[in-house]
């Protein structure tokens, strides 16, 4: 009876599990598959459940020296490079300052860094595309990078202070001691450490700008064309076959970086997040 | 080499002192155990030396120079951190070699020191390992041949054996002090393990609440604490509390039958009895009452309830009539014996392996933890018996 009751329940157990892979497969594949046929779907009429007419001419498209794909895509990047390396440049130092030093106010600046992901974006955008337009930042590849480095300084900047602090001040202590200026031994010795998590925050910072959109589109549009928008218009106008191409393009770097991302992002960093 | 000079150091955080007016004289190739509970400043004391605490008042001098506005890396001092701080993405050669590469010495003078070093410490054999791969021992020894081929002025250790296993704390503690004497390193170890400073150094500086309480030599500082924290400090296994009385010959105390001259205080305010296990002799009492030696002996043969009941009516005529045999009633130096007798009643025991450690109450509030060889039954009045010099009243 005991010994029935328990098969019972474990077979109810492993119908639920397949069941809940079986929804989350649905989930994260369902749409990646859809957006597949789609990128190779030259004729696809309602109802048929595959399309008509299969061909790989909207790849070729989107790879042809001048078309919208090319420019939007080499946009798209020169924007998220170059909003790294401010990115970079201004949250080492923070880091390592919030890492380090007692900062007055400290805590709340490091919550400044998270407030323009803490509101409804859509809002925040406007306001900012209003004020981009007085300072003639509007339209511009400058002012997109702008909106790009606003938003992902937060990863930037939490991560970076995360990765100090998981540093010992001991390490660059001893070299200190030993003769080390402070600045010599940030780089010999607290930067080579930091390296890791300095990394992965920069892949955070590039995976947000290549994906981002309502700022790009709100500051940026019609002039600057980043991948996200020039998607964006191509769904608009019934052209699934681009944007899926479009999609695909952008999920390679995010699912490429994210098994870097995995590797680099030690459970130690994490672990210092806590402010 | 340099001697280390410090001057009325004063350290504060908000209002607590870190460092009291710390003055320590350190010479040439001395080795200085700085010693005290956590939170006693001795931390900061060597991170002030090293140049990384910045004093509010007072002056560092290393040999003939004023170090005190010099900045760390310009102070020559050495430090082995307490855990290590050794460099893990460089391996052990690379470890040790970078202070001489900020001195920028040549490849080929580089690559005998660190050779020299390696010796000297015994890791041969591993300089292309990383610190990951190493154990606690090793790690340690690295951060040492870091430190000493720089040649510093000073060596600071801080609590640079509190990581390891008891068991080899114990050798590299005289490795350590071998090291020190054979390169005659002027030397501040600092600890918070009495035994560990006692063995190793040339002198002892204790320090609690950021004050230094006393410095001198470890025999000195052993045998005359100067004051009831010392005393506790370095190893005193009782502390008890005994309110002063005055009479004709001046201030005493009555504890367990002894009249022990205290220093002069308010009658009715407290003094501080202090001694150490191992100086206290017990002696099972001879004479407890009538067929008492009977009874004694059949408690310790078999715990029957006749021995524990007499042994046990026995206690409070004995403590409280009191009267120590030999000199004690006569005041100090009364007679030639220079003992302090006390009587009491064994409570309880607790084996330590080479000896037994005994609770022993004596008089109507006093509790003694005493050491012996001897089997003693809980209940077995005692004499306790312990050399003038060697009972600390603060």
């Amino acid at each position: 009876m005991n010994a029935h009751a328990l098969n019972l329940a474990r077979i109810a157990h492993m119908t639920l599990r397949i069941a809940g892979v079986t929804v989350l497969g649905f989930f994260i594949f369902g749409p990646l598959a859809s957006v597949a046929i789609w990128s190779v779907a030259l004729q696809w009429y309602w109802p048929h459940a595959l399309p008509q007419e299969v061909g790989l001419r909207y790849w070729v498209d989107a790879f042809s020296g001048r078309s919208s794909v090319w420019s939007a895509l080499t946009t798209s990047l020169w924007v998220a490079v170059i909003v790294v390396a401010c990115a970079l440049a201004l949250s080492v130092p923070a880091g390592y300052a919030f890492a380090r030093f007692r900062i007055p106010l400290g805590r709340l600046l490091l919550v400044l860094f998270l407030m323009p992901k803490a509101f409804p974006q859509l809002p925040i955008f406007i306001n900012l595309a209003e004020v981009f337009y007085r300072y003639n930042l509007a339209g511009t590849v400058p002012g997109v990078i702008l909106v790009h480095l606003i938003a992902s300084l937060v990863y930037a900047v939490w991560i970076t202070t995360a990765t100090f602090r998981s540093v010992p001040v001991e390490l660059e202590e001893a070299a200190i001691n030993l003769g080390d200026s402070r600045l010599k031994a940030f780089f010999r010795i607290t930067l080579p450490l930091a390296l890791p998590g300095i990394i992965a925050s920069s892949i955070f910072v590039f995976l947000h700008s290549l994906d981002e959109f309502t700022g790009t589109f709100l500051v940026g549009a019609p002039y600057v064309q980043t991948l996200p928008v020039l998607m964006y218009t191509a769904s608009m106008g019934y052209n699934m076959q681009m944007a899926s191409v479009i999609a695909i393009l952008l999920t390679i770097p995010a699912v490429v970086f994210m098994a870097i991302l995995e590797r680099f992002l030690r459970a130690e960093y994490i672990g210092r997040l806590g402010v | 080499m340099a001697s280390l000079r410090t001057v009325g150091l004063v350290k504060t955080y908000g209002n607590v002192y870190a460092l009291r007016d710390v003055s320590l004289d350190v010479a040439e190739g001395e080795l200085v155990a700085v010693l005290g509970p956590s939170g006693s400043g001795k931390s900061t004391f060597v991170r002030a030396v090293a140049g990384f605490v910045k004093v509010d008042s007072g002056a560092i001098h290393l040999g003939d120079r004023d170090v005190t506005r010099v900045p760390p890396e310009k102070r020559n001092t050495a430090m082995v951190f307490q855990n290590y701080a050794l460099w893990p993405h460089m391996t052990v050669a690379q470890n040790i070699a970078y202070g001489l590469r900020i001195r920028r010495w040549t490849e080929d003078a580089i690559r005998r020191k660190v050779a020299w070093a390696l010796e000297l410490v015994d890791l041969v054999g591993l300089e292309n390992r990383l610190p990951s791969q190493l154990s606690g021992g090793q790690q340690q020894r690295v951060a040492l041949a870091r430190a000493l081929v720089v040649d510093p002025d000073v060596l600071l250790l801080d609590e640079p054996l509190s990581n390891l296993d008891a068991k080899i704390r114990y050798r590299i503690r005289f490795e350590i002090k071998k090291l020190q004497k054979q390169l005659k390193l002027t030397t501040i170890y600092i600890t918070h393990d009495q035994e560990e400073a006692l063995s190793i150094a040339d002198k002892v500086a204790i320090l609690d609440r950021g004050q230094l309480l006393q410095y001198g030599a470890p025999q000195e500082v052993y045998a005359r604490p100067a004051n009831a924290f010392v005393a506790e400090f370095i190893g005193a296994s009782t502390v008890v509390r005994v309110p002063v009385r005055r009479d004709a010959q001046g201030s005493f105390i009555d504890l367990g039958g002894a009249r022990i001259p205290a220093p002069a205080k308010a009658e009715g305010e407290e003094a501080m009895v202090i001694f150490r296990a191992d100086e206290m002799e017990l002696e099972p009492e001879q004479g407890a009452g009538a067929g008492g030696t009977g009874a004694g002996a059949t408690s310790a043969g078999v715990p029957g309830a006749a021995g524990t009941a007499a042994a046990g009516v026995d206690v409070p005529a004995a403590a409280g009539a009191a009267t120590p045999d030999a000199g004690g009633t006569d005041g100090p130096g009364g007679d030639g014996t220079g003992f302090y007798v006390f009587r009491g009643t064994v409570v309880e025991s607790m084996y330590l392996g080479a000896r037994v450690r005994y609770e022993v109450r004596v008089g109507d509030q006093a509790t003694f933890f005493v050491d012996s060889q001897r089997a003693i039954p809980p209940g077995q009045p005692v004499s306790l018996r312990i050399d003038r010099e060697k009972l600390y009243v603060f």
